[in-house]
């Protein structure tokens, strides 16, 4: 083969894809990781006695070496708490037991380390479950699945280029990944970033070849604002329509991204944006000083990379510090409540739909001008619809969109080279990422056992509370 | 032998008894009125009876003989079938596809149509339940839906039709009809259990009727033998330790809520407020009497800001506000605690504090330019917790870990953490222990003295009888009767609740 593979450190990752390095480390480190996890959530959480929390020890180590151990730390994390005072199981997050009221005394600070803990374990897992789902199916089809996922994991992470790759190809859905993820929070089911996205880019494109006499940082200002207002009017549509007229967003905007998609192509097809003698459907380059600098050598990673973890930041705090983020998640929990309560729902809804659609743009403008430098037709590969499953991966929180991003970036840029050094076909990229969202979607994670369990500990509890 | 005997049947749900060892009989050929305030046990136990609940304990003779109901269409095999109250029909398809579906008639293996409609064409003459059998249901209105539901019964021979109160959709005009149906339907031997709240329909149609309150059977009675004031007081009596009647504080010349004369219709657009006119004054407590469903929800959604008169005017501290919004009114001294406090109260998965901050978040101190400051919101939750005494981990818990008691004192808190001009307080001790009953009549008490003046909106007569300085009955949509505490009897209330204002004025 032409091209030079770079063997990783690969018990680092998963010691089962062995490879340079000492295997044997890896699997000491993950057991290490794996027992003390587990007997420490055993001890914590279930009360168990030392001998739980040896067997917890085993379990965690055993785990590890399975390069399953983040699978532990989820299974582990939802055993039910147990009451000191009676005894009783009960949810892992009750406050209080539903048997004898004893309240818990977990200090609030455990409580938010064991979530964020059991959250970390839920993207983690959720991710291995897809990838050990997709490595067998490969084995089933006759490929060697381990030295595909090192061919994905080398170009994915490899050298300092492929990491590069990676992060270029993790900033447009970062961007519609947070766009996603603050219309599902507000409980708007908004799959329309994709349609925003390309209004978004449009718009930039056209003010980076227009007002060429502009410097370089006033017309790349320029060229971000519009396109995001061009992203935030476009969400407004479907915004109104379900704000003043209870129209489905869900419907309108899916919609709305065809309206989108084929009228930006008509702009550089035939429009008033058609260059003539252009083999491709493209409009003209924007102009040399708009052009983002690039951050690495050899790599298009450029600085929209930068502007997306400013923007996470940026959503973090308007989620969780402004006014207009509180309303949105009161919306989203109790809409009902939110009314009764005086909160405008539809002006949030709005709000909410500018910001998102807002954010597109942001993901558009960002594309043409760090890395295509021109509006092309139908230039998205579903950044849209990737970040979708980005904001469902990481639970609609900005932190979690960040790393659903990185490690989908990674994913996408590592699987296009897959088919030059196996004989796997890019498809095999597709499958995982769409076992992600099938393990997403049944949310196995917390959702699947504590609803069973609850059932059961609600029918234990009814006779006390009877008696009382 | 009794017809139907369901015996010592009881059902838990997490945290409520729905139903406590009730023992409910019905006669062949009868109708039997099941009664009771929401959240009594009626439906739970009639879904029990469906086959879509299992029962805890408790056993279920059909003629006598037991029998095991374990999904709803055993209950059809053996002759009991439900019309829900929201009915269960598919909109797309015609009158006689919905009453046929999953029991059509085949010629081999295609669905023998002509047959179908003649069969439900036939139906429907005999027992005077006019439908187009070829009609879309979507074309329907509520009244015709519901013949095509009874319809449906009757196709699949039901013996024990369960009616989910089956006139809340209703116009007048539809309820009448139903009715002859009813007793058409009785008169050929078959036996209905009608669920309902609404008394005047209780006398009206009904044989026996059996009332529960809170999962327990009160007992069963005979319609002719009883008076509706009866029924009424079996259904809201509670036996509770009220707080003693204390000194007036009212202003008579204060008014601080005028209602002149509002008109509102419901959900459907059916009128559901005729003509409603009071005044609460600065310091009274004002109790609005009533048996439910006879427009208390429209009033106080229309006193809140989410229901807006048709007429009429409404009328804060001198201030009209009959046309500004919930945030406006509450900004200018309102405040309501809402009848269903899991839904309208709280946001049961968000925070405490959150919910805590809903009304206010909006200006200083707890935002400023937009931004919340996240000490403040911490120190007024922690000193709401410490004043309404929460028992709570922390701010930062969600509501829905909460018990009832303590969800309401969250919703307390919020409401009056600054005292307000005018208090809507809706059924606020609903599915309260009697820790919690007390503390909230405690603090209705409080803020009568600071001169807020409160409507008080409950089915609770003791309740009532017990705050209130004066009381309103509402009848169909309009105010029936407005006694002084002193005139005030659970007799005479009871009447006008019942809508028979002219027997209740004094003699």
């Amino acid at each position: 083969m032409a091209t030079q593979r770079t063997p990783l450190p690969y018990w680092l990752i998963a010691p089962i894809l062995r490879g340079s390095g000492d295997v044997w480390i890896g699997i000491a480190l993950w057991i290490a990781i794996g027992a003390l996890v587990t007997a420490a959530l055993m001890r914590a959480r279930h009360r168990a006695a030392w001998r739980g929390a040896l067997l917890g020890a085993v379990l965690g180590g055993v785990g590890g070496a399975l390069l399953l151990a983040p699978l532990w730390f989820g299974l582990v994390s939802l055993l039910d708490k147990r009451c000191a005072h009676c005894g009783t199981q009960t949810r892992p997050d009750a406050a209080t037991c539903p048997r004898c009221g004893h309240a818990f005394t977990e200090s609030p600070r455990l409580d938010a380390f064991v979530a964020a803990l059991v959250n970390l374990a839920r993207v983690v897992m959720t991710i291995e479950l897809a990838l050990l789902a997709g490595g067998i199916i490969l084995e089933l089809s006759g490929k060697d699945a381990l030295d595909t996922y090192r061919v994905l994991f080398e170009w994915g992470l490899g050298t300092p280029r492929a990491r590069a790759n990676s992060l270029l190809a993790a900033t447009p859905i970062i961007f519609t990944g947070l766009g996603t993820a603050i219309a599902f929070r507000a409980g708007i089911f908004n799959v329309g970033v994709e349609g925003s996205l390309y209004m978004g880019a449009l718009l930039a494109a056209w003010i980076g070849f227009t007002f060429t006499d502009l410097p370089a940082l006033p017309l790349i200002a320029l060229a971000f604002v519009a396109g995001a207002l061009a992203g935030g009017l476009w969400g407004l549509v479907p915004g109104y329509l379900k704000a003043r007229l209870r129209v489905d967003e869900v419907v309108t905007t899916i919609m709305l991204n065809y309206v989108a998609i084929e009228f930006t192509s008509y702009m550089v097809q035939s429009g008033p944006f058609f260059v003539p003698g252009m083999a491709n459907a493209m409009s003209k380059t924007i102009a040399k000083q708009a052009q983002l600098p690039q951050l690495v050598e050899r790599s298009q990673l450029n600085a929209s990379f930068i502007l997306a973890l400013v923007t996470v930041v940026a959503i973090m705090i308007l989620m969780s510090r402004t006014r207009l983020g509180f309303e949105a998640r009161m919306v989203g929990d109790n809409p009902l409540f939110a009314r009764w309560s005086g909160i405008m729902v539809g002006r949030t809804i709005l709000l909410v739909m500018f910001v998102s659609g807002l954010l597109g743009g942001l993901a558009g403008a960002g594309q043409v001008l760090g890395v295509h430098y021109n509006f092309t037709a139908r230039f998205s590969r579903g950044f849209g619809f990737d970040g979708i499953t980005i904001a469902l991966l990481g639970r609609n929180s900005p932190v979690g969109v960040l790393i659903g991003a990185l490690l989908f970036g990674a994913l996408r840029s590592g699987g296009t080279t897959i088919e030059v050094f196996t004989d796997v076909p890019i498809d095999l990229v597709d499958i995982v990422q769409a076992l992600i969202i099938f393990f997403v979607a049944i949310d196995l994670n917390l959702d699947f056992l504590s609803r069973r369990r609850r059932a059961k500990t609600d029918r234990d509890a009814a006779p006390a509370s009877a008696a009382a | 032998m009794a017809y139907l005997k369901m015996a010592g049947i009881t059902k838990y749900f997490p945290g409520v008894v729905a139903n406590s060892s009730v023992d409910f009989e019905v006669e062949e050929g009868e109708i039997h009125a099941l009664v009771g305030e929401n959240g009594a046990g009626k439906s739970t136990l009639m879904k029990i009876l469906y086959g879509m609940e299992k029962s805890d304990a408790g056993e279920i003779f059909l003629h006598g003989q037991p029998v095991t109901i374990t999904n709803p269409q055993a209950a059809i095999k053996l002759g009991i079938d439900m019309v829900h109250q929201h009915f269960e029909l598919v909109p797309s398809l015609t009158v006689a596809e919905n009453v046929t579906l999953g029991y059509e008639p085949r010629r081999g293996p295609f669905v023998d149509r002509q047959t179908m409609v003649e069969r439900v064409r036939r139906l429907s003459e005999q027992f005077g339940l006019q439908v187009d059998p070829g009609a879309r249901v979507s074309s329907l209105s509520v009244g015709a839906q519901q013949r095509v539901e009874i319809l449906k019964l009757l196709y699949r021979d039901a013996r024990l039709l369960i009616l989910d109160e089956p006139s809340a959709v209703l116009t007048p005009q539809e309820v009448d009809d139903l009715f002859e149906v009813l007793r058409r339907l009785v008169a050929e031997g078959r036996t209905a259990i009608f669920i309902t709240h609404k008394l005047r329909e209780v006398m009206a149609i009904c044989h026996r009727a059996t009332v529960l309150r809170a999962g327990r059977v009160i007992g069963t009675v005979r319609v002719t033998e009883t008076q509706p004031e009866t029924i009424a007081q079996m259904m809201v009596g509670r036996d509770l330790e009220m707080p003693r009647r204390q000194t007036s504080h009212a202003t008579p010349d204060r008014p601080r809520l005028i209602v002149c004369d509002v008109h509102a219709a419901d959900d459907r657009g059916l009128p559901a407020l005729r003509g409603i006119s009071f005044a609460v004054n600065a310091g009274e407590i004002a109790g609005l009497a009533g048996v439910e469903g006879n427009g208390q929800t429209e009033l106080i959604q229309t006193l809140v800001g989410l229901r807006f008169p048709e007429r009429g005017d409404l009328v804060l501290d001198g201030r009209t506000i009959t046309r500004e919004r919930n945030r406006t009114r509450r900004e200018h001294g309102l405040a309501v605690i809402p009848e269903d406090r899991n839904h309208q109260g709280l946001s049961l998965p968000s925070a405490l504090s959150e919910n805590l901050i809903a009304t206010r978040y909006q200006g200083a101190p707890f935002s400023r330019w937009g931004v919340l400051v996240p000490g403040e919101i911490r120190r007024f939750a922690q000193r709401a917790i410490r004043d309404f005494d929460v028992r709570v981990r922390g701010p930062n818990v969600a509501v829905k870990t909460l018990s009832g008691g303590n969800a309401q004192k969250v919703v307390i808190a919020r409401e009056l953490a600054q005292p307000p001009a005018v208090l809507i307080a809706a059924q606020p001790t609903r599915g309260l222990d009697v820790g919690a009953t007390q503390f909230v009549h405690n603090e209705l008490l409080r803020l009568r003295e600071q001169q807020t003046a409160i409507l008080l909106i409950s089915a609770d007569l003791d309740e009532l009888l017990a705050l209130s300085d004066r009381l309103l009955v509402i009848f169909e949509g309009a105010l029936v009767g407005e006694l002084d505490r002193s005139q005030a009897t659970r007799e005479r209330l009871g009447l006008l609740m019942a809508g028979r204002a002219g027997e209740a004025a004094p003699a």
